[in-house]
């Protein structure tokens, strides 16, 4: 296959010197290669959105997620869809209709008129007439149209705040809202909270939190992995067994013990799920770490290394210069494609009620809805985060495929 | 050859056209090839690695990847039993014709082939049993028979063993035996001989004559050695890049060969009537061994410290500034001798003695320091691709001995000091920012030459260092490395099993047989008056051409300006590779 390139590239050249592939480098040759993946480009695509849009949930989102941006007049609210046309005619400007609440009328004179009693109290509550949702119906008012703007100025948010430098920048722009009220594209929970904003927010709490547990693992790896690769022998075997016997603890039973220890400390629940995240990541190291160790014996014995110190080269310049550049790429791909793993180990930990909890927005405080019978049945819109959720893993999974087949440009040299 | 009405072709090639689907597009694999092979008749086939010679033997049992595109319009017709088959039209079961029916196949590497976890005799008799229908018993019979007729001695016992328990000849045997169980017509060979050593491989080479005669098979020989051509083929058929260059009886295209790319082949042939003269005097060595042992722990060994002994007890003195040659079979201990003289091999006794400027001494309790030894020795690997780290540029991995080794003071006079080598080592100075990837596998080999040059050693040990590359490349860095010890006045010890490269190239020869040093010698003394056993067995072995008829070619005078040509065409092809 490279011979084919290369004798393209020749063609090419012939009158246009195009020198690029042959001085591309091992960043270059992935990018490449990457691009001519679809799937891995969509993916990517879709990811990067997410995540910036995560990064930037105030901005983006047209309520503050949090209880203070709560709707009170608009509790179990259905989304409100966004339309251009309706009988009354056609907008350039999206709008959504302006809603008023249902009241609807116990007639409690006509249960009493009907002889009243224990049974008529029954049949009442049993009708549902008394149950959340049916005290809270909306209605559509659709002559009365509330126009999307952009930029609208909202709630104040930090943009930059650091404060031990006494650094506090604040903001009130967001992407967009209406003119009057608020607009809830997703809907709003039992509290009037606006589902979309929280989503947005619970992305990036849950992807941060996956960056932080997957520092952790690449440290922890990289340490044990690379130390018992290069060193070997007796080093390696008490560092092999010792990762071993990490890896036959069940991970659950030392979550639980870690959130019950935790939970002693006065710490926030957003601080108390970064301690977990540390946890998790210390602990997912075995993987990564013996795969490490494969790799720098493999990489050990390969001839260029030999010819490095036949030049003279020291220990440390063999390491630098040619051993931990060899496996960069691995470990990226491997990052990426463990991404969704700590995500659904966050997920599955809020989802027994050991991770974070209400009110703290992350994806799995969200999913964790998914599960109560009210919201299956009455607020299926409430299922927005676990479609985000798919999207995100998904995503994450096709960029890591892409990405490893095309991080390894070396693959096929000898062919 | 000279048949009226020939019998049906057993196989006919017509206008096979083969592309491969890569992530670059399709990349024409073999170009409108023809070729038709007759019942009994060996075919040579000859050509460079990529020239599409081992896919075309593939494609004639459907043996392609996936990614293997046939063109429409190629025909691949198989005469056998008074029929006429169409083999690419063949499918499932039917393909069993192609595959071990009419057609087997000799793969390069024997070890590979069989699967090492069950008993050969296994595999053999699961095969006949399939195409012949033969019971377990008789099959067995069958089997044990072959085994003996390809001369594998004790062939009832060997019948049972595993593949790792044979020595390289025995496996190819097996091999040979294996193929021929099903009583095919048309027998592919695949490079059978080329991972053998000359003696083993003329020894199966004259297995397969024997066999053809007996057996009256027709034969396709894949091969890029013209010497093997000479001794087994009826018909060659020459490839380069997908297309054939030259084709005709073997005779005529080794004696009068037409087109230049065959010649440059037969340039590689060593040439007993003109070995080079022997140095008229030599010169005080450069590097002195003495009495030199190496061992290696046995890994997994019984006892703790069971050593195996590489090399034992060698002396030998590296006159200065010649080309000495280090011959051996595999496992003779050359490689480790060669590495001992760099400091790399486990010395268990006897010393080794640089005796230039900046000199240095091993020995079982000496140890040198890297450094030292790195400023006046360096290596040339065997495998071009390996020894290159892919991540750095060029102009990088040749100043890695600089900058290691801090001989330069600053940057650029390190680009001044790899400028000069790779102009010396004839890289293009421009493509000093490519990375390795972007090369061929002759310039890689002048990338690694450049870089162990660079500091100016005195010595330089070349482990094997064309054995990876194709016949005319070879050729390219033989006289690359000729012309730089004539430059630098380098002493080169060429390590190589390849007696035909050594003959090309080298003043001195040391022959190694495991490892003791047998007999060593100016290059005539050893290639025309051996002394030892071992030596003129080892020359006889050489496939070369017949050198009476040789002679008569050269007699009939190539024109000297024709032959000036061809050489500056090679020039040109190099560096376009």
């Amino acid at each position: 296959m490279l011979s084919a390139i290369l004798r393209r590239g020749r063609n090419q050249s012939t009158d246009t010197p195009d020198d690029s592939y042959y001085t591309a480098g091992q960043l270059a040759l992935i990018k490449t290669r990457f691009l001519t993946k679809t799937s891995g480009l969509i993916a990517g695509t879709l990811l990067a959105s997410l995540i910036l849009m995560g990064f930037f949930s105030p901005f983006f989102s047209p309520v503050n997620p949090t209880i203070n941006g709560a709707d009170p007049d608009y509790r179990r609210g259905a989304p409100q869809w966004l339309h251009f046309a309706d009988e009354n005619g056609f907008s350039m400007r999206p709008f959504v209709y302006s809603y008023r609440k249902d009241k609807p009328k116990l007639d409690l004179r006509a249960m009493l008129k009907n002889g009243g009693g224990l049974a008529a109290l029954d049949k009442l509550t049993a009708s549902g007439a008394l149950s959340s949702s049916a005290q809270n119906r909306f209605i559509e008012d659709r002559n009365q149209r509330r126009y999307l703007q952009f930029f609208v100025q909202g709630w104040a948010y930090p943009l930059l705040q650091i404060d031990s430098l006494g650094i506090d920048l604040r903001w009130d722009r967001h992407l967009f809202g209406v003119e009057q009220g608020q607009v809830h594209l997703m809907g709003t929970d039992e509290d009037g909270k606006d589902v979309f904003s929280r989503t947005l927010q619970a992305v990036w709490v849950t992807v941060s939190i996956a960056i932080v547990a997957l520092t952790v693992k690449l440290f922890t790896s990289l340490l044990v992995g690379g130390v018992s690769g290069y060193f070997g022998g007796k080093i390696d075997t008490i560092l092999m067994s010792i990762t071993e016997a990490v890896r036959v603890i069940p991970p659950i039973p030392i979550y639980l013990a870690c959130a019950v220890a935790l939970s002693q400390a006065d710490l926030s629940p957003v601080q108390r799920y970064f301690s977990i995240a540390v946890v998790i990541g210390a602990l997912d190291f075995t993987a990564l770490a013996r795969r490490l160790r494969t790799h720098i014996l493999v990489e050990r014995k390969q001839e260029y290394v030999l010819a490095a110190q036949l030049s003279g080269s020291s220990h440390m310049r063999v390491i630098w210069q040619h051993l931990v550049p060899s496996f960069t790429s691995y470990i990226i791909v491997d990052t990426l494609i463990n991404f969704p793993y700590v995500i659904l180990a966050e997920t599955s930990l809020s989802f027994l009620g050991l991770g974070l909890t209400e009110p703290v927005n992350s994806l799995g405080v969200l999913l964790q809805k998914a599960q109560d019978p009210d919201i299956q049945q009455n607020m299926i819109w409430q299922f927005f985060p676990v479609l985000v959720f798919v999207v995100l893993i998904m995503a994450f999974v096709f960029v890591g495929d892409a990405l490893r087949d095309a991080a390894d440009p070396y693959s096929e040299r000898n062919k | 050859m000279m048949q009226t009405e020939p019998k049906p072709n057993l196989l006919e090639i017509r206008n096979l056209q083969l592309d491969f689907r890569t992530d670059e597009g399709l990349v024409r694999a073999v170009d409108n090839l023809n070729m038709s092979i007759q019942p009994g008749e060996v075919m040579g086939l000859v050509g460079e690695s990529g020239s599409g010679k081992s896919v075309t033997a593939k494609t004639i049992m459907r043996l392609n990847p996936g990614n293997a595109l046939i063109q429409p319009g190629s025909q691949l017709w198989l005469n056998h039993n008074g029929q006429r088959t169409d083999v690419l039209g063949l499918r499932g079961r039917d393909l069993r014709q192609v595959r071990g029916g009419a057609v087997s196949m000799i793969f390069q590497e024997p070890m590979a082939s069989f699967a090492p976890a069950i008993p050969l005799g296994e595999q053999i008799v699961e095969t006949i049993q399939i195409h012949l229908g033969h019971d377990r018993a008789t099959a067995r019979r069958i089997g044990i028979e072959l085994f003996e007729r390809v001369g594998i001695p004790l062939p009832e016992q060997r019948f049972d063993q595993y593949v790792f328990e044979l020595s390289g000849g025995m496996r190819q045997r097996a091999m040979i035996a294996m193929a021929l169980s099903t009583q095919p017509k048309l027998l592919i060979a695949d490079e059978p001989t080329t991972a053998l050593d000359v003696t083993i491989q003329a020894q199966v080479l004259e297995l397969m004559l024997e066999l053809r005669e007996q057996l009256g098979m027709a034969m396709l020989f894949i091969t890029h050695d013209l010497g093997v051509i000479s001794k087994i083929a009826d018909n060659m058929t020459v490839m380069k890049r997908g297309e054939v260059v030259e084709s005709g009886p073997a005779d005529s295209v080794l004696y009068s060969p037409r087109h230049s790319y065959t010649r440059r082949l037969l340039d590689a042939l060593p040439q007993m009537e003109s070995l080079p003269e022997a140095p008229a005097q030599t010169p005080a060595p450069l590097i002195e061994v003495k009495d030199l042992s190496i061992s290696y722990p046995i890994a997994g060994g019984a006892k703790q410290g069971e050593l195996s002994h590489a090399v034992r007890n060698v002396s030998l003195a590296l006159p200065e500034g010649q080309i000495i040659g280090l011959v051996g079979e595999s496992g003779s201990g050359k490689t480790s001798l060669g590495k001992a003289l760099l400091g790399a091999s486990p010395i268990s006794s006897g010393t080794v003695q640089y005796l230039g400027e900046g000199g240095y001494t091993l020995g079982a309790k000496q140890k040198a320091k890297r450094q030292q030894i790195a400023r006046v020795a360096q290596l040339v690997f065997q495998d071009p691709y390996s020894s290159l780290n892919p991540r750095m540029t060029v102009r990088d991995i040749i100043a890695e001995p600089l900058e290691a080794l801090k001989l330069t003071r600053n940057r650029k006079e390190t680009d001044a000091r790899v400028m000069d080598i790779a102009r010396l080592c004839q890289l293009d100075i421009s493509h000093l920012r490519r990375f390795p990837h972007a090369f061929s596998g002759g310039q890689r080999q002048r990338i690694s030459i450049a870089r162990a040059l660079v500091c100016k050693p005195r010595l330089l040990i070349a482990d094997e260092s064309v054995a990876a590359l194709d016949v005319s490349i070879q050729a390219e860095i033989l006289a690359l490395l000729r012309q730089l010890k004539a430059e630098l006045g380098l002493t080169i010890l060429f390590i190589s099993h390849d007696l035909s490269v050594i003959a090309n190239l080298c003043d001195r020869v040391c022959v190694m047989k495991q490892g003791q040093l047998v007999e060593q010698g100016s290059v005539r003394e050893i290639y025309l008056t051996p002394q030892q056993a071992y030596t003129r067995q080892l020359i006889g072995a050489i496939p070369l051409l017949d050198q009476a008829r040789l002679k008569a070619r050269e007699s009939a005078a190539v024109p000297l300006s024709l032959m000036a040509g061809h050489h500056q065409q090679a020039g040109t092809c190099a560096v376009s590779n």
